[in-house]
C-alpha cells in the first residue's frame, strides 16, 4: 500500500504545487467569480433584473422590442429573458446616445449568428459583460497580489470573490440597465490605474485600456458625464508616470480627449431628459425640505407660485400643468440651470446635508429593493430577490451606518491611510508611486459625484438607483484598502516592476 | 328674515323651470334618448378636412345630442336601426364604401339622415331633396352664413362639391370665385339633409350649426359667452384681477377656466390663487374647472382622478367659489374612464378640440350634457366678415368665444376693446342652471345667483390674509431638546478631539515607522 500510495501522494503534491504556480490569486478570484456568475446567470433558475420602465430606451433604438404578451405585468416584479428582434424597418431613433448601445448591438449580432434571428436572449449581453468583468476582476486582484505572499494573496482573492462575485452585482449583467457596464468599467479603470502604479504590465497598454474604459464609462449614461472630467483630472498624475515625450503626449492627449467626451456627453443630453431632471431637482430636491420654498424659488429666479409643485414628480398622471408645456419651458425650466441648483445647495449647507443624509440611506444598497430577480416561470413572489451568493451585499446593507457622516469618516480614514505614502513619493520625486492616492481619490469622487449629481440633478427622485456609482466605488476602494492593510502596503513602498522603476 | 331666506329657493325653482325649457335639447324627447350615430369614411389626417369629425361632435354636443361615433369600416350589421338619426361624413369621396353591412343598412335606413360631403348619397335622400351635387373646382369660394361671410381656399378636384340643384330648405350660400354662380351650402327637408363641406376653424361650422339646429329640432335662445382659458396658479394673478375689473367695467360677463391643483393646497401660493379666483367671481365672473393635464405615461390602472377632482372642487366650495362646469378636451367626453372619474361631477361642460399630437382617433359614445357651448376662439370669429348691421345676432348654437389668458395689460386692453366693439350681447352663464355635485358639496347657479350647499355665495366677502409665516416643514415633536443640544455639543467636541488625536498618532506613528524601516526590501518584499 505504502509503495503505491507514496508516489501518488508525491504526484498529488506536485500537481497542487504546479497548479498553485499557475493558479495565482488573480486567476483564482477571476475564475471563482466567473463560475459563481455562470451558475447565477446561465443556470436555472436564471437570475436577472426586472424592468423598471427604463428598458424601453435601450431596447427599441437598438432593434429589440418587448414581445412577451404579459410584459406589462412583469414591470418591477419579474426578470424577462427573451425579447423580439425587429424584422422590419425600425422607426425608433436613439433617444439616448450611449456606449451601452455598442454592447447591446454586439450581443444582438452574436444572438443572430449563434441562436435565433427573431428572439433575443439577454444572456448574450450577460456573456459579454461577464467576460469583461472576469478580466477586470483578474486585473484588479493582480494589481494588489502581484509579488505578495501567497497565503495573503489568496486571502485577498477570497475577499474579492465575496465582494464582487455577489449576485447583487452580477444580476445587473442580465439586464439592460447601464449599471452592469458601469461596474465593469469602474473596475477596469481602477485596476489599470493600480497596475500603472505598479508597472505590472506594459504602461501603454494599461493607459490605452484605462482611456477606452473611461470613454465607455463617461458616455454610458448622461449622469456619468462629470466622471470623464474627474478621470481626466486624476489622469494628470498618470501623465508624469514616465518621462518620455511619447508617453506624455499619449497620456496628455488621452486625458484631453476624455475631458472633451465628458463635456460632449453633457451637451448631448436630450432636452426632455434635461427638463425631467430640472423638474425633479426643484420639486424633489430644493422645495420639499426648504423652510421657505417661495424664497428658494426666488433665489433660482422662478415665480414663487411654483411652490405648489413641491414634492410632485414629472410622471404624475394628472397635473395642474403639462410638464412639457410652453408655460413650463418659459417660466420654469428656462429660468435656471444645474449650476444655480448647485449654488443653492452651497448657500444652504443645512439643506444640502439633509439631502446627503437622505442619499446615504440608500448608498449601501447594491440591489434595488423594488426590482425582482426571478423569471415569472420560477413561481416566486412578485419582486422576489435571490439569496444566492449575496452575503456581502446583505451584510453591507444591514450593517453599514446609513448617514453621510459615516461616508465622510470613511473618506477621511481611507485618504488619511494613503496620504503618507503619497507624500513620501512626492518627496522622493517618484511620480509612479504617487499615482495610488489619486486613483483612490478618483474612485471616491466618482462615487460622491454619483450622489451629488443625483441630488443636484434630480433631487430625491430615484435616488436609490442613481447611487450605484457610489456603491461600486465604496466596495472597490474598501476592498483595495483592506487588501493593502492585509499586505502591509499602506505606508511601505510597494514593489514595482524593475523596468517600470527605471522608466 | 324668513322671507329673505326663501328668495334663493324661489330663484332656484324658477331657474330650474327655465332650464328645462332652455336651449340645446331637441324638442323630441325620444330623439334625445336614442341619440345619433356618426359614421365617417376617413379622419382626413393631414388634409384641410382634418378635425372636422371632432368639430361635428362638439357641435352636436352643443345641441345636447347623445352621439356614438365610429368609422364605416367598424360598422356592424343592424347597428343603424338603434338610432333615429344618422350622420355620415365623407372625407374621402374618391374611396367607395367597402363594408357590405354598412352599404346594405344605409340603403335601407329610414330615419333622419344628414350627409356632409361626397357624391355617393343614398337614393332616398337624393329623391327627397331632388339633390344634384356636382364637382366644382375653384381657386376660392365665398361662403355666407349666419350673418357672416368668409373667403375659403379651393379644394382639390376630388373634394370640391357644390349643390347644383335641390328642393327643401337651403342653408348658407356658396359662390365659387371661378364661376360666380351661387348655390346653397346645405339643404334639408327637416328629416334628410345634405351639406357640401365642413372644415374646422371656418365659417362652415356656423353654416352647419344653422342646419343642425333645424334638423335636430332644437329650440330656445342660445347664449354667447366669453371664456378665458389657460388660467394657472402660476399665471399673473394681478393681471387676472385686472382682467376681471376691466371686463366688469365693460359690462361683459365672463367665464374663467381654472386649472385644478391637487397638491400643497394649504400653501400660501394656493391661498393667493383662490383669492384671485374669488375676486374674479365677485366681478361677475363664473368659474369652470379645467381638466387636469394628462401625462402620456398615465395608465387605466390609476384610479386617483375622481378623488383629486373631488378634493379640488370641495376646496373651491369651501373658499366661496362656485364652479359651474368643466372645460376639457373632447376625448374626455368620449372616454368612459375620464367621463366617469373626472366629468361625473358636472352637468355642464365646454369641449375643446383634442390636441392633434395626441393622435386620438374618433370613436366611442358620449352622453348629452345639460349645457355644452360650442367653443370658437374669438380671433377666429373676427376673421369672418359681418354682413348687415353692427349688432350681431346670437349664433345658432350656444357659443363660448374663447381667449387664452392674456400675456400682459396691453393684450388684455386690446381684447376687452374688441369685445366691446363687437356689439355681441354676451350672456351671463350663471343666469342658467348649472350644477356641480361631489359627495359632500353641491354648487349650482340660477338666475344669476351662485349657491354652495344651498346657501347663496357672498360675492363681496372679505378675503383672508395670506399667512406670511406659514410653516412649510413640520417640526417633529421633541422632548428634552435642551439636554440633547448640550449632548450634541459635547459629542462634537469629543469627536473633534478624537479626530485630532488620530491624526497626531498617525503622524507620530508614521515617523517612528519610517525611522524603523527606513531601508527598502523587508522580509515581506521577498516575493
Amino acid at each position: 500500500m505504502n509503495r503505491v500510495s507514496a508516489p501518488s501522494a508525491v504526484r498529488l503534491r506536485l500537481f497542487f504545487h504546479a497548479s498553485f504556480r499557475h493558479i495565482t490569486p488573480a486567476v483564482f478570484a477571476a475564475g471563482a467569480v466567473l463560475i459563481i456568475a455562470i451558475i447565477a446567470l446561465f443556470v436555472k433558475p436564471y437570475i436577472g433584473m426586472a424592468d423598471n420602465g427604463d428598458y424601453f430606451r435601450a431596447l427599441y433604438s437598438n432593434g429589440i422590442y418587448f414581445n412577451a404578451p404579459d410584459y406589462d405585468s412583469s414591470y418591477f416584479g419579474y426578470f424577462v429573458r427573451h425579447y423580439g428582434i425587429f424584422q422590419y424597418y425600425n422607426e425608433n431613433g436613439a433617444t439616448l446616445t450611449s456606449s451601452q448601445a455598442l454592447f447591446i448591438k454586439l450581443a444582438l449580432w452574436l444572438n443572430i449568428w449563434f441562436y435565433d434571428s427573431k428572439t433575443f436572449d439577454i444572456r448574450f449581453l450577460a456573456a459579454i459583460y461577464l467576460a469583461m468583468y472576469t478580466a477586470a476582476v483578474y486585473l484588479l486582484v493582480e494589481s494588489l497580489t502581484w509579488k505578495a505572499p501567497a497565503k495573503l494573496g489568496y486571502a485577498v482573492a477570497a475577499i474579492a470573490v465575496l465582494a464582487f462575485g455577489d449576485t447583487a452585482y452580477t444580476a445587473y449583467f442580465n439586464s439592460f440597465y447601464g449599471e452592469g457596464l458601469m461596474l465593469v468599467m469602474m473596475m477596469f479603470i481602477f485596476a489599470c490605474g493600480l497596475l500603472l502604479y505598479r508597472g505590472r504590465y506594459n504602461d501603454y497598454v494599461m493607459l490605452a485600456l484605462l482611456l477606452v474604459c473611461s470613454l465607455i464609462l463617461t458616455t454610458g449614461k448622461q449622469q456619468n458625464a462629470p466622471m470623464g472630467v474627474l478621470i481626466a483630472l486624476a489622469g494628470l498624475f498618470a501623465v508624469f508616470v514616465r518621462r518620455s515625450r511619447t508617453w506624455r503626449i499619449a497620456a496628455g492627449g488621452g486625458m484631453t480627449l476624455l475631458l472633451l467626451a465628458g463635456v460632449a456627453s453633457y451637451a448631448l443630453i436630450p432636452q426632455e431628459f434635461v427638463n425631467i431632471n430640472k423638474y425633479h431637482a426643484v420639486t424633489r430636491g430644493v422645495l420639499p425640505d426648504s423652510q421657505d420654498p417661495e424664497q428658494s424659488l426666488k433665489s433660482l429666479g422662478i415665480d414663487p407660485q411654483f411652490s405648489l409643485l413641491s414634492g410632485t414628480i414629472y410622471y404624475e398622471p394628472y397635473t395642474t400643468v403639462d410638464v412639457n408645456s410652453n408655460l413650463m419651458l418659459q417660466q420654469f425650466y428656462g429660468k435656471f440651470g444645474f449650476g444655480s441648483v448647485l449654488a443653492y445647495y452651497i448657500a444652504h449647507p443645512d439643506q444640502a446635508m439633509r439631502m446627503l443624509n437622505l442619499a446615504a440611506k440608500d448608498a449601501f444598497t447594491t440591489r434595488p429593493p423594488a426590482i425582482g430577480n426571478y423569471e415569472r416561470a420560477e413561481g416566486k413572489a412578485f419582486g422576489a430577490h435571490t439569496h444566492f451568493f449575496s452575503l456581502y451585499s446583505f451584510l453591507k446593507m444591514t450593517l453599514a451606518p446609513k448617514t453621510f457622516g459615516f461616508i465622510f469618516l470613511w473618506i477621511l480614514i481611507v485618504a488619511g491611510l494613503y496620504l503618507p505614502s503619497f507624500i513620501a513619493a512626492l518627496r522622493s520625486r517618484d511620480r509612479r508611486q504617487a499615482l495610488r492616492l489619486p486613483m483612490v481619490l478618483l474612485m471616491m469622487t466618482i462615487g460622491l459625484a454619483g450622489i451629488a449629481i443625483s441630488i443636484v440633478g434630480a433631487g430625491d427622485a430615484d435616488l436609490g438607483k442613481h447611487e450605484f456609482a457610489f456603491t461600486a466605488a465604496f466596495d472597490l476602494v474598501t476592498f483595495v484598502t483592506v487588501a493593502d492593510v492585509m499586505l502591509g502596503r499602506l505606508w511601505r513602498r510597494v514593489p514595482v516592476a524593475v523596468r517600470a522603476a527605471e522608466a | 328674515m324668513i322671507r329673505w331666506r326663501t328668495i334663493p329657493l324661489v330663484v332656484l325653482a324658477l331657474a330650474t323651470v327655465v332650464s328645462f325649457s332652455g336651449f340645446g335639447r331637441p324638442a323630441s324627447a325620444a330623439a334625445a334618448q336614442q341619440g345619433a350615430l356618426l359614421l365617417y369614411d376617413s379622419e382626413a389626417k393631414s388634409t384641410p378636412h382634418e378635425g372636422n369629425i371632432e368639430t361635428l361632435q362638439r357641435l352636436l354636443a352643443s345641441f345636447g345630442q347623445a352621439v356614438t361615433v365610429q368609422s364605416e369600416d367598424d360598422y356592424r350589421s343592424g347597428e343603424m336601426s338603434a338610432y333615429d338619426r344618422v350622420l355620415v361624413v365623407r372625407n374621402a369621396p374618391d374611396l367607395e364604401p367597402r363594408n357590405p353591412d354598412y352599404i346594405r343598412d344605409l340603403a335601407a335606413y329610414g330615419g333622419s339622415y344628414l350627409q356632409i360631403g361626397g357624391t355617393d348619397i343614398p337614393k332616398r335622400v337624393r329623391d327627397r331633396l331632388a339633390l344634384r351635387v356636382v364637382s366644382s373646382p375653384s381657386a376660392a369660394y365665398r361662403l355666407t352664413a349666419g350673418g357672416y361671410s368668409q373667403l375659403l381656399p379651393g379644394m382639390p378636384e376630388t373634394d370640391a362639391f357644390t349643390i347644383a340643384g335641390a328642393g327643401g330648405q337651403a342653408y348658407g350660400q356658396v359662390i365659387p370665385e371661378s364661376t360666380g354662380a351661387a348655390s346653397p351650402y346645405a339643404v334639408s327637408d327637416g328629416t334628410v339633409a345634405y351639406a357640401s363641406d365642413l372644415e374646422s376653424g371656418t365659417l362652415t361650422e356656423i353654416a352647419l350649426a344653422d342646419l343642425l339646429k333645424d334638423w335636430l329640432k332644437a329650440s330656445g335662445d342660445p347664449g354667447m359667452y366669453v371664456l378665458i382659458k389657460e388660467i394657472y396658479p402660476f399665471s399673473d394673478l394681478h393681471l387676472l384681477r385686472s382682467m376681471a375689473d376691466k371686463l366688469y367695467g365693460a359690462g361683459i360677463p365672463f367665464l374663467i377656466a381654472v386649472k385644478p391643483v391637487f397638491y400643497n393646497t394649504d400653501y400660501p401660493a394656493m391661498k393667493r390663487y383662490l383669492q384671485a379666483l374669488a375676486y374674479a367671481q365677485s366681478r361677475n365672473g363664473t368659474v369652470v374647472v379645467d381638466a387636469p393635464a394628462v401625462a402620456a405615461t398615465s395608465t387605466e390602472d390609476d384610479r386617483s382622478l375622481g378623488g383629486k377632482m373631488t378634493g379640488f372642487l370641495d376646496l373651491l366650495a369651501d373658499n366661496g367659489i362656485a364652479p359651474l362646469g368643466m372645460n376639457a378636451p373632447l376625448f374626455w367626453a368620449y372616454d368612459e374612464g375620464y367621463r366617469s372619474a373626472g366629468m361625473k361631477f358636472f352637468d355642464s361642460v365646454f369641449l375643446q378640440p383634442n390636441d392633434p399630437q395626441l393622435g386620438i382617433s374618433a370613436s366611442g359614445a358620449t352622453v348629452p350634457f345639460a349645457s355644452s357651448p360650442f367653443s370658437i376662439p374669438f380671433e377666429q370669429l373676427r376673421q369672418y366678415r359681418p354682413e348687415g348691421g353692427p349688432v350681431r345676432q346670437p349664433l345658432p348654437m350656444e357659443t363660448a368665444l374663447t381667449f387664452d389668458f392674456f400675456r400682459d395689460e396691453a393684450q388684455l386692453d386690446d381684447s376687452v376693446a374688441a369685445l366691446s366693439d363687437s356689439w355681441i350681447p354676451f350672456a351671463d352663464y350663471k343666469s342658467g342652471v348649472h350644477a356641480v355635485q361631489t359627495e359632500n358639496r353641491e354648487t349650482h347657479s340660477g338666475g344669476g345667483v351662485l349657491f354652495v350647499n344651498g346657501k347663496s355665495v357672498d360675492l363681496n366677502g372679505a378675503s383672508e390674509e395670506v399667512d406670511g409665516d406659514y410653516a412649510y416643514t413640520q417640526q417633529a415633536d421633541v422632548s428634552l431638546k435642551k439636554l440633547f443640544s448640550v449632548q450634541n455639543r459635547i459629542l462634537m467636541v469629543v469627536f473633534l478631539a478624537v479626530l485630532s488625536l488620530f491624526f497626531l498618532f498617525l503622524f507620530l506613528g508614521y515617523r517612528r515607522y519610517k525611522r524603523k524601516f527606513y531601508h527598502f526590501g523587508g522580509r515581506n518584499d521577498a516575493l
